[in-house]
């Protein structure tokens, strides 16, 4: 009884996301962007994690003109599904329209030529292939203990391997290099973590940056040419996971103190 | 002092412009003291080059081994290179009077060339100053007069300033080029230290002004070499009438000598003079006039010999001349019938006044057949000729070809006319949204997913794997298949009882069939004095061993002795039987064997 009453709440609270979701498209499509912006996170807020959302969202960012958000959004929606056409292309015009079009930072061609089943492919496919190598391993060593089967013993092997480069590649998906957007129309970067210093350099709306360090509402940002320095985390839009604002306010990593300045 | 002659003549040489014949010789000084150390310096040309052959000459010693060399490469005609080599010799005279260095013969291309004969005066005493090169001497404007020799540097000689415009009247938009340069004398003893250069830049108001180039390079002045650091722009006037740029004021440190206890400072304020420059107005302009000043050349070409109805093809409109690219305005283009013509992307690249703007148009065709794209026209302001020009290009025809019925949506701008039957304009900049996403569920991982799914499959094959065993082990230990499955057989053989003819007989069975299992042994033949000494050699529990003993005794007596049991004493020994059948399966469960 209590399995079908938790059954019809599931079925009812998921007919809620869409309707949400639906709302969300009706509100852009008459032109309210911003109505539509807030309705797609609070989807994401009640935990909504799917590469059309986070699409649609940088569909209706970019409309209302926060051109930093919408590349956040872009990304997040790459970062789950690597083949998502629609938003690479749309990363790449918004791209074009950012005051310098920065690439953002990229490990080498070899890297991923070499590991393409990382970069291919969708953290979920990823995980799924983990799992079911595994299983694979196991189910393999099961054949080889029931009856000698000459190919058990490199289908184990085989599947061992496949298991630990899928884990791996799950895990490295999980805990991807902190990616964030500045979502200003200009942001100052310092050498240090004091706003009364000199600027390093600056940022402007959709620039990507790597976020290596968190101290105390700073984040130390490296640009793709390897420039370095200080802004306060609230000129950015970090891309995550984890992806609602709550969280990645909580995962940021407090530096050593002897570093908070380099 | 001397070395800045002997780098001064290098550079000379290296600077100077190739001359008939291509073999070259000349020294820094036509007076010479004696046994003061002058620069022979050889210029060859040519694609390929040998070394200088040094001859000997009566009264000057001349190092055969080249203190100062240079090359440079060049191509010309595209493809042939050519090479300019730069030698420069010490050398000094031993004896006064005339000297004469007979020509220098070089390996040009296969073939000696010689250079013309050089005479030299050698005196005595000290040296004399330098000749002065009336190509690179300098004008009034800044810079020192050049009467000093290298003994006699002066402050002034050390850095100076320079401000040039190559045109002094210009139409309106016209490009000019400014060019201000910091000319440094190339020293080691020399230390400039200063900021921005151009901090104190010209006023240049009325101009447009283009991205500042910065050009370093070497010249000789006065027999000196420098280091010049030019910042060019070019300026387009807005307006039109005189003009002014203004003077460059330049504040710098100059530091003199390499000792750190011997170094002389000196603070510089410079200046340079104003340009007024006459700025026309343009003629009255055509209707079509793009905006543009300057000389320019218009190249266009379509993409595709072959288009498809419904799929953009590309037109490249290729602008380039000497003007302002902001100033390049669109090229005309009449409407295309039966096609949907996108606004261009523009893209523009200068290289000082030149510049070069590309206009691509995405152009649909919505039709088959022929699509004939009109000519292409582009009206500038010629400065040179002083009227209007315009060039054109096209027109084009492109065959289409049907599209395929399901192709309806273009990716293209949104255009008033872009409306079609059969073709669906999309919006410009982005994709649109998604409307169906799939269903929609909450993102939220169980702490124990992961670790389940990890465990899941080792649990799997470890059940897997002892179930595996023992299932091995009944196929191949029948001592321990018997004992496992002993008291099973014998609860089964018990209930039993009750229904059979000589159900002691069957009891009795029971009981030695559960012990022989059990213990492994031979059933057939088994007595309870049998049984006995295997339970104590067991050592089994005695009050168990002794009720089954008991029990046993009984069923032998009524077997054996002719005692007749009741179906009340049958019953009663069954119970019994079972009662202690699982005491005694456990005592001896720790005794099966293999």
């Amino acid at each position: 009884m209590n399995a079908v009453f938790l059954a019809i709440a599931a079925t009812l609270a998921a007919n809620g996301f869409e309707r949400s979701f639906d709302r969300a498209l009706e509100e852009y499509k008459a032109g309210d962007y911003v109505a539509a912006a807030a309705t797609y996170e609070q989807l994401i807020a009640e935990d909504i994690v799917h590469p059309a959302v986070f699409y649609n969202l940088g569909n209706a960012y970019y409309r209302a003109g926060r051109l930093g958000r919408a590349i956040a959004n872009y990304e997040r929606a790459l970062q789950l599904e690597p083949r998502f056409e629609n938003a690479r292309r749309n990363l790449a015009q918004c791209v074009t329209e950012t005051k310098r079009g920065l690439a953002r930072a990229q490990p080498p061609d070899w890297q991923r030529s070499l590991l393409f089943w990382h970069y291919g492919v969708a953290p979920r496919t990823s995980k799924t292939l983990a799992v079911v190598c595994w299983f694979g391993l196991w189910a393999a060593l099961a054949v080889r203990q029931w009856r000698k089967t000459p190919y058990a013993a490199y289908i184990a092997v085989a599947a061992g391997v496949l298991a630990i480069a899928f884990g791996g590649s799950v895990w490295a998906k999980a805990h991807p290099e902190t990616l964030a957007v500045a979502s200003e129309p200009t942001v100052p970067v310092y050498y240090g973590t004091d706003e009364q210093d000199t600027p390093h350099f600056e940022l402007f709306d959709g620039d990507r940056v790597v976020v290596d360090r968190r101290h105390e509402g700073w984040a130390r940002v490296v640009l793709a040419d390897g420039k370095r320095g200080w802004t306060r985390s609230r000129n950015l839009a970090f891309v995550g996971p984890p992806y609602k604002v709550a969280d990645v306010e909580e995962s940021g990593q407090s530096p050593p103190a002897e570093e908070s300045v380099w | 002092m001397a070395k800045f002659l002997y780098i001064a003549v290098a550079l000379t040489a290296l600077s100077a412009t190739a001359a008939d014949p291509s073999v070259t010789a000349r020294v820094d000084q036509t007076t010479v003291s004696v046994n003061t150390r002058f620069v022979l310096t050889v210029e060859v040309e040519g694609e390929q080059l040998g070394e200088p052959v040094i001859p000997e000459v009566d009264g000057l010693i001349i190092d055969t081994q080249a203190s100062i060399t240079s090359e440079e490469f060049s191509f010309s005609s595209g493809t042939r290179m050519r090479r300019s080599k730069v030698r420069g010799y010490y050398a000094a005279a031993t004896k006064t009077g005339r000297i004469e260095i007979p020509p220098i013969g070089v390996r040009v291309d296969g073939e000696m060339r010689y250079s013309e004969p050089i005479v030299l005066t050698a005196v005595k005493g000290a040296a004399v100053p330098p000749e002065q090169d009336s190509g690179s001497s300098r004008d009034s404007r800044g810079a020192p007069s050049g009467r000093q020799s290298s003994a006699e540097l002066t402050w002034e000689d050390l850095v100076f300033l320079r401000s040039d415009v190559n045109k002094n009247e210009v139409f309106q938009g016209q490009p000019l080029v400014l060019t201000l340069s910091v000319w440094q004398l190339a020293d080691t003893n020399l230390r400039r230290s200063h900021g921005n250069d151009l901090r104190g830049e010209p006023a240049m108001e009325g101009f447009y002004q283009s991205e500042v180039r910065v050009n370093e390079t070497y010249e000789v002045l006065n027999g000196r070499p420098y280091k010049v650091i030019q910042y060019q722009r070019t300026l387009y006037p807005t307006t039109t009438g005189k003009l002014t740029i203004g003077s460059w004021q330049w504040t710098g440190i100059v530091q003199w000598g390499i000792s750190l206890f011997n170094r002389q400072r000196h603070e510089f304020q410079l200046a340079t003079p104003e340009h007024e420059i006459l700025v026309k107005p343009l003629p009255p302009p055509p209707a079509d006039f793009s905006g543009a000043v300057g000389r320019f050349e218009l190249a266009a070409n379509v993409s595709q010999r072959e288009a498809m109805q419904g799929v953009p093809m590309k037109l490249v409109v290729e602008i380039r001349g000497e003007g302002n690219p902001d100033a390049i305005g669109e090229p005309q283009i009449d409407k295309i019938e039966n096609a949907h013509t996108s606004e261009p992307d523009r893209e523009a690249e200068t290289d000082g006044p030149s510049a070069v703007k590309r206009f691509t148009y995405a152009i649909t065709p919505l039709e088959r057949g022929a699509l004939t794209i009109p000519a292409v026209r582009f009206c500038y302001f010629d400065p040179e000729k002083a009227q209007y020009e315009t060039a054109s290009e096209g027109p084009f025809t492109v065959p289409v070809l049907a599209a395929p019925e399901q192709r309806t949506v273009v990716f293209l701008p949104e255009s008033p006319d872009g409306k079609h039957a059969t073709v669906d304009v999309l919006g410009p900049g982005i994709l649109p949204e998604i409307a169906a996403p799939g269903p929609l569920r909450p993102s939220r991982p169980s702490p124990v997913m992961a670790p389940a799914l990890l465990a899941a499959p080792v649990l799997g094959y470890v059940g897997f794997t002892l179930a595996l065993r023992r299932k091995r082990r009944f196929e191949n230990d029948t001592a321990f298949a018997r004992a496992y499955r002993a008291r099973a057989t014998c609860r089964k053989r018990l209930r039993a009882v009750a229904g059979c003819e000589d159900a002691p007989d069957a009891l009795y069975r029971a009981l030695v069939g559960f012990l022989a299992d059990k213990l492994g042994i031979e059933e057939a033949g088994l007595t309870s004095n049998d049984a006995e000494r295997a339970l104590t050699a067991r050592r089994a529990n005695a009050e168990l061993a002794n009720t089954f003993l008991r029990i046993l005794r009984a069923c032998e007596r009524a077997r054996y002795g002719g005692a007749q049991l009741s179906q009340d004493e049958v019953h009663a020994l069954s119970h019994a039987a079972l009662t202690n059948l699982d005491a005694l399966d456990g005592a001896l469960g720790k005794e099966r064997t293999t």
